[in-house]
């Protein structure tokens, strides 16, 4: 767009000529110009260093806008103290490790960033300091030394040398990938990853070698086993992993006879390098920095996915790391963490108490015995049945490795159900069937409707038999639920009433182990609630068995949500907020109510808005966050409430009101301006992203807190411009984390799938030009996969299916858009025939799925027309001829059906779907040579 | 695509109902929209909103709009597409900030309800941020700070010409049709203000 220079006074376009090359990094003179321009020179000189003024200012403005952007994406600092940054190489919980040269030693080591731009306070930042100091002065082959530590500004870091090794964490995550490759041993693997990472040993920088500083250590033990001896019967596999324990015992030892705990073994804390030598790092840092604050009742520090069951009391000793190691190599061994092992997931009120590993050789059966007592030994529950020292545990490794005999015991299945009974006081002297059954049914995992049915039938009968005490009942109940309801928010909100806030680590993160919901599961659970319902009765309305009564009414409630039976699960909700309210009133009503109150409110508004009664939804939404503002009144909130009040504000930002409507008295109205509704949900999902980080960060276990996290993240509306959007790349990235962690979990696959297609449909004919790029193309494209995966795994579940037919056709209005018809016309047709399955499969479904139909038809006949024109096909568009009058016929008799009214959605689109309809007929019709036309 | 077209080719290529036609476009011209935005953008927004919600209810807007606009282009489509995202952005800022911070509003002294519409508002209102800039080129700095000062000072439509052509680098051309003026009273005005500017603050030797 060049201005034409005869529109313009010629004085404005020197000026122009002059801010451009300023734009282009020149420096022009003012005076240079004068010159050149005689008749202009004095306007020149006064004006042209004002212009000059005003691009200095554009380029600081676009420093700023730069600089924020970059902000945006976290950019690592490039210069801490002495050190350069050069690239990240690890990250976790515990802050980010660079590789970084020491500018003044001219070296390179690794700088670990300790997390928070929060300043620590100083009490604890004193404890970082000597606790540092207390690490460097470790002197192990096992143990990263470290260098120093430092501050600058809001940053706290420390330096170690740079090894060039893996954290075993990359290397569990690498044998889930690929469980190929655990046949070649975790050294080979590790020697591959440590490749990939820092390239072929050659390529290495002269001044980093790690090997040069720890192979002058005082200590060099000459125990560390690197897998040398491993008998020919023996595959590296198992010696691998015991040369691995060997080492890291060794290390503790040392430290715990130096008077150091480590406090948070677990496996992004053990290093290991390609010649199988392991270090330990981050020697007693756990404790300066670990933002989990327990406040008064003692400092629970660690990751609680590994962490021994004491620390969660606040209580560490030497048996505390001992016990986070045999976790570490658990799930070194077994690729599955401890934590989602619980082998008898218990009942609510003692679920700490029943975690109890499941045993290895059960994962899998060639693990060597001894190596599973050795492991069980470090992860017994009571600290006193654990190795009293590394050293113990360093010794029986090495006799496996020698292959000797082991002095660790084995404990006899009896000894196993003896002790768990003793755990288990209140199932103590009852009939052992009730036991054996709920270690049936906890175990029956994927065991599908007849084990379900058989569990059933058998714990009616073992019910009626063992004159149960309601605890038991109720234990057996709970592990009926949890195994069978597709839940997995109940980790979350079910987590107690935060008193006791980790109490359910043992299972929360784990047991992801989903049962696919079907109707018969629904049925039998339904069936179930009758038992609580006597129970209760026989307990004289005891408190605890009718809100174990109300809770499961409300899973029940969430299976028929699943099932998308809408109506059934209100009814289920309804049922279980009855009960509550009751509860409420009654003198023994805890935290605990109003929080499982809330939570069924904003279920039953979700059913609501997927019945789209907007109002009512948002009434119930509206009940769950009064209940939790009033909780909140009362002091700060516990953990499951916040969790709750993150999803109240999710729930209300997805329904489309603008912010009047929510004031505390109006009737809400659906508002039609987009950016008003935008902005409203946009302030809501910041208030849910506030508190989600903030709870994602404590308690980095529980999966569920960064699941909600990422939905919050992504825009409430479709995206345009897919690659551009943070939010969507945030919950992408977050979501994929998830995948890769819980990949048989269907809700976090789901959501993943349905934020690669967050563009619009552009199905229909109000949405104006939507166009769909590339990008949002390719967005679709991974959708798709995730959709095969969730329709092959979950037939049962209609949403899946439904989302995939809509899938199908994006893809086909996105080829359709880029002109390449047949491939349209394909996805359109395989759309089609999904929605239609859908819909015969799915009778129970809302109408609006029998009028989407007619509107993939109504777009595969148009481009079926399109892809005909050109050459005047007449076959194809006799083709698109038929499918449009089909359609046409569809729709009058959409229209006659009496059922169309219970779904307003589908009401509304039909004469929208009728118009098309006709304009596409009359269209196609006209192409038609005159002969033809009338037949 | 072919970028840098000519407005008659952009509108006649939306025209032809090549459907990505306004994605890509509206892409080509996102990195101008979003200097626009950042140099107008609220620092009250921050954390609120970003300047790709902005982008992103502005495409919406347009998309939803475009056929009217084709009917009749009255002025370039970049400068249509400037309009809209100017208008989201006065929009929310409206909702948020004059809603709910009217006293924050009062303590910097500027009246947001009479110059609602005045985009220079928005750029005043960076200053107060600018003076927590890292001071590595102070000397600089105190001039261009000195300089916004001035701008402040001068008449809104003196500011918004100067920040139009600068800051946003639009064309004479372009500077007209968001002005609604011909293109050589814009050349005229952007010279009167320069002028204005340069009295206002003499320029240190």
């Amino acid at each position: 767009m060049i201005d034409a220079p005869h529109d313009r006074d010629p004085l404005d376009v020197l000026a122009d000529e002059f801010a451009a090359r300023c734009r282009r990094g020149e420096s022009p003179s003012p005076a240079e110009y004068a010159a050149l321009h005689p008749e202009h020179a004095r306007q020149i000189e006064d004006l042209f260093p004002a212009v000059a003024l005003m691009e200095q200012l554009r380029m600081q403005e676009h420093a700023r806008h730069e600089s924020a952007q970059n902000a945006a994406i976290r950019t690592p600092p490039q210069q801490v103290g002495d050190f350069r940054m050069v690239r990240e190489i690890g990250r976790g919980g515990m802050g980010v490790v660079y590789e970084a040269e020491q500018c003044s030693l001219r070296r390179r080591v690794a700088v670990k960033i300790l997390p928070g731009h929060v300043p620590l306070p100083a009490q604890r930042l004193k404890r970082f300091q000597r606790e540092a100091q207390t690490a460097a002065r470790l002197l192990h082959t096992n143990i990263v030394p470290v260098f120093g530590v430092g501050q600058q500004e809001e940053l706290h870091y420390y330096v170690m040398p740079l090894i060039r090794a893996v954290g075993l964490d990359e290397v569990i995550r690498a044998l889930r990938r690929d469980p190929e490759k655990r046949a070649a041993g975790i050294r080979t693997l590790a020697a591959a990853l440590i490749e990939a990472k820092f390239g072929t040993q050659s390529e290495r920088d002269r001044g980093t070698e790690a090997q040069g500083d720890t192979g002058t250590e005082p200590h060099r033990h000459t125990g560390a086993g690197r897998g040398e001896r491993s008998e020919p019967q023996r595959t590296t596999r198992w010696s691998d992993v015991a040369a691995v324990g060997l080492q890291a015992a060794e290390a503790l030892d040392y430290a715990h006879r130096q008077g150091t705990l480590h406090r948070d073994v677990k496996p992004s804390n053990l290093l290991l390098d390609g010649e199988g030598m392991l270090c330990v790092a981050d020697f007693g840092l756990a404790s300066a920095v670990d933002q989990a604050d327990a406040g008064r009742s003692g400092e629970v520090v660690g990751t609680p996915r590994y962490m021994a069951p004491e620390q969660l009391a606040g209580r560490a000793d030497i048996r505390s790391d001992v016990y986070c190691l045999g976790a570490t190599l658990y799930e070194l061994l077994t690729l599955r963490a401890v934590a989602d092992c619980g082998e008898m997931p218990g009942g609510a009120s003692d679920r700490q108490s029943a975690r109890e590993p499941l045993r290895p050789r059960k994962i899998d059966p060639a693990v060597p015995p001894d190596l599973e007592t050795i492991l069980l030994k470090c992860l017994a529950y009571d600290p006193s049945k654990r190795y009293p020292s590394a050293a113990e545990l360093a010794a029986d490794l090495r006799r496996f490795l020698e292959d000797k005999p082991i002095h660790a015991r084995r404990t006899s299945g009896l000894e196993r159900a003896w002790r768990w009974c003793r755990r288990n006081p209140a199932l103590a002297g009852v009939s052992t069937v009730a036991v054996l059954l709920l270690i049936a049914v906890a175990t029956t995992v994927t065991g599908g409707y007849l084990h379900v049915r058989k569990a059933y039938t058998e714990t009616a009968r073992a019910l009626d038999r063992a004159e149960a005490t309601s605890q038991v009942s109720l234990d057996v109940l709970d592990a009926i639920y949890r195994q069978l309801s597709p839940e997995r928010v109940w980790i979350a909100s079910d987590s107690g009433t935060g008193a006791e806030p980790c109490r359910c680590v043992a299972l929360a993160g784990g047991l992801h182990m989903p049962v696919p919901p079907s109707e018969e599961t629904a049925a039998l659970l339904a069936s179930l609630l009758d038992i609580y319902d006597r129970l209760a009765e026989q307990g004289g309305h005891d408190f605890h068995l009718m809100l174990e009564s109300a809770i499961a009414a409300r899973r029940v409630g969430d299976i028929q949500q699943r099932l998308g039976r809408l109506h059934e699960a209100e009814t289920q909700y309804a049922r279980a907020i009855r009960q509550l309210d009751t509860l409420r009133q009654r003198p023994e009503a805890n935290v605990r109510i109003p929080t499982e109150l809330a939570h069924t409110y904003n279920e039953i508004g979700a059913v609501r808005a997927a019945k789209l009664e907007l109002k009512e939804a948002y009434q119930s939404h509206q009940q769950a966050s009064a209940l939790l503002r009033a909780m909140e009144q009362a002091g700060p909130l516990p953990e499951a409430c916040r969790y709750e009040l993150a999803r109240t504000l999710y729930f209300l930002s997805n329904l489309g009101l603008s912010p009047n409507d929510q004031g505390t008295t109006g009737r809400p109205r659906v508002e039609r301006e987009t950016f008003v509704v935008q902005q409203s949900a946009r302030r809501l999902r910041s208030s849910a992203v506030a508190i989600l980080e903030e709870l994602a960060r404590e308690r980095p276990d529980i999966a569920d807190y960064r699941f909600l996290l990422a939905l919050c993240y992504r825009p409430s509306a479709v995206a345009y411009n897919p690659a551009g959007n943070s939010g969507r790349l945030r919950a992408i990235q977050i979501l994929e984390n998830l995948k890769e962690h819980y990949p048989a979990v269907a809700d976090y696959r789901y959501e993943l799938m349905a934020t690669y297609a967050w563009v619009p449909v552009a199905l229909f004919p109000w949405q104006g030009r939507f166009p769909l790029s590339a990008v949002a193309e390719e967005g679709l494209r991974k959708a798709l996969e995730e959709s095969e995966w969730l329709v092959a795994r979950h037939p049962a579940v209609p949403q899946y299916a439904c989302s995939r037919a809509l899938l199908l056709a994006k893809l086909g209005m996105a080829c359709w858009g880029r002109q390449r018809l047949t491939e349209a016309e394909h996805f359109f047709q395989k759309a089609l025939e999904t929605q239609e399955k859908v819909t015969t499969e799915f009778p129970g479904l809302p109408s609006r799925n029998r009028v989407l139909v007619q509107f993939m038809r109504l777009r595969l006949g148009q481009i079926c027309r399109e892809r005909g024109r050109p050459e005047n096909d007449r076959d194809t568009l006799d083709r698109a001829c038929q499918t449009l009058q089909a359609c046409n016929e569809d729709l009058g008799k959409l229209t006659a059906s009496p059922d169309l009214a219970e779904d307003r959605l589908a009401e509304s689109l039909l004469p929208v779907a009728r118009e098309a309809m006709r304009d596409a007929l009359a269209a196609c019709k006209g192409d038609k040579p005159a002969e033809t036309a009338e037949q | 695509m072919a970028l840098g077209l000519k407005n008659t080719d952009e509108l006649s290529l939306l025209r032809t109902g090549q459907a990505a036609a306004l994605a890509e476009l509206f892409d080509h011209y996102r990195p101008r929209l979003a200097r626009m935005i950042a140099i107008r953008f609220d620092s009250r927004l921050h954390g609120k909103v970003d300047a790709e919600d902005i982008l992103q209810d502005a495409f919406v807007e347009a998309a939803r709009r475009i056929d009217d606009f084709l009917r009749r282009p009255a002025v370039p489509l970049f400068v249509w597409l400037r309009q809209i995202t100017s208008q989201i952005l006065i929009d929310t800022r409206r909702h948020y900030v004059d809603a709910k911070m009217r006293n924050v509003n009062l303590e910097t002294g500027l009246d947001w309800a009479q110059s609602g519409e005045d985009g220079s508002a928005f750029f005043a209102a960076q200053l107060a941020d600018s003076l927590t800039t890292p001071s590595q080129f102070a000397v600089r700095e105190e001039m261009l700070l000195e300089l916004r000062s001035t701008l402040d000072s001068l008449e809104p439509i003196d500011r918004e010409v100067l920040v139009l052509r600068h800051l946003e680098e639009l064309t004479n051309d372009e500077v007209a049709a968001v002005l609604d003026i011909n293109r050589y009273a814009a050349s005229k005005r952007y010279l009167r203000a320069l002028k204005r500017l340069r009295v206002a603050m003499p320029v240190r030797k």
